[in-house]
């Protein structure tokens, strides 16, 4: 199967991160609104409190899913060596350490706020797992857009070797 | 960077054109734009070479120095 340009991997995956993005701002912006109607009853508990801090890494997501949307629309038009590319990498490895540090803090709540017959003691691990796959994701894209600069730098070198 | 490429001045002390030069040496007339407004990254040695054979001078010639 192809992986870049048109009817590729690359194509169908720019697809559903475009489906994904639709459904996302539904689900973002319905809970959002429910938040909202039920303000009081989501401050009543730390438990719940962290679910409405929680929410909020849904906007990164977000940015990070429209990012990604940006990386594979340039590789279905073969522009895999773009500079632009880059940008994007960087955009989406802050998003990804926005996101570990939100699930920190709820980790840190938790942990701090509650007892352990408060909250079933799935949840605070739940947090420090979702916090640290992010935390490693955002490394993981550091490190792919030095590999990337590195390699559009060799391109440019190549080209430009009359 | 330091390295400048006279390539022009040369070219006009053999009074050779842009176009006649690149069908001389083998490369397109863009590359040897790139060269000339040291737009260039690197220069190979058998560009170098065939140069330096069609304006019948030496590297030294083409390549200067500057700090």
């Amino acid at each position: 199967m192809k992986i870049l340009g048109k009817r590729s991997l690359s194509s169908i995956i720019e697809k559903c991160l475009v489906i994904l993005l639709i459904l996302g701002i539904f689900v973002t912006i319905s809970v959002g609104i429910w938040i909202v109607l039920n303000w009081e009853k989501c401050m009543e508990l730390i438990l719940t409190k962290t679910i409405v801090i929680a929410y909020l890494s849904s906007f990164p997501v977000l940015i990070m899913v429209v990012e990604f949307i940006k990386i594979f629309k340039n590789l279905k038009n073969e522009k895999a060596f773009d500079k632009q590319n880059i940008k994007f990498l960087k955009v989406s490895y802050i998003a990804s350490f926005i996101i570990c540090a939100i699930y920190l803090i709820n980790t840190i709540i938790l942990i701090l706020k509650t007892t352990w017959r408060d909250t079933f003691i799935v949840y605070p691990m739940l947090m420090a797992i979702i916090a640290i796959v992010f935390f490693f994701f955002g490394i993981g894209l550091i490190v792919l857009t030095e590999i990337y600069k590195k390699a559009i730098q060799f391109k440019e070198e190549n080209e430009l070797t009359i | 960077m330091a390295i400048i490429v006279n390539l022009d001045v040369m070219m006009a002390k053999r009074k050779m054109s842009s176009l006649e030069l690149a069908e001389k040496i083998g490369i397109t007339p863009a590359n040897l734009s790139v060269l000339k407004t040291n737009k260039g990254k690197a220069i190979r040695f058998s560009t170098l070479d065939a140069i330096c054979n069609a304006l019948d001078c030496t590297p030294g010639d083409i390549l200067e120095y500057k700090k």
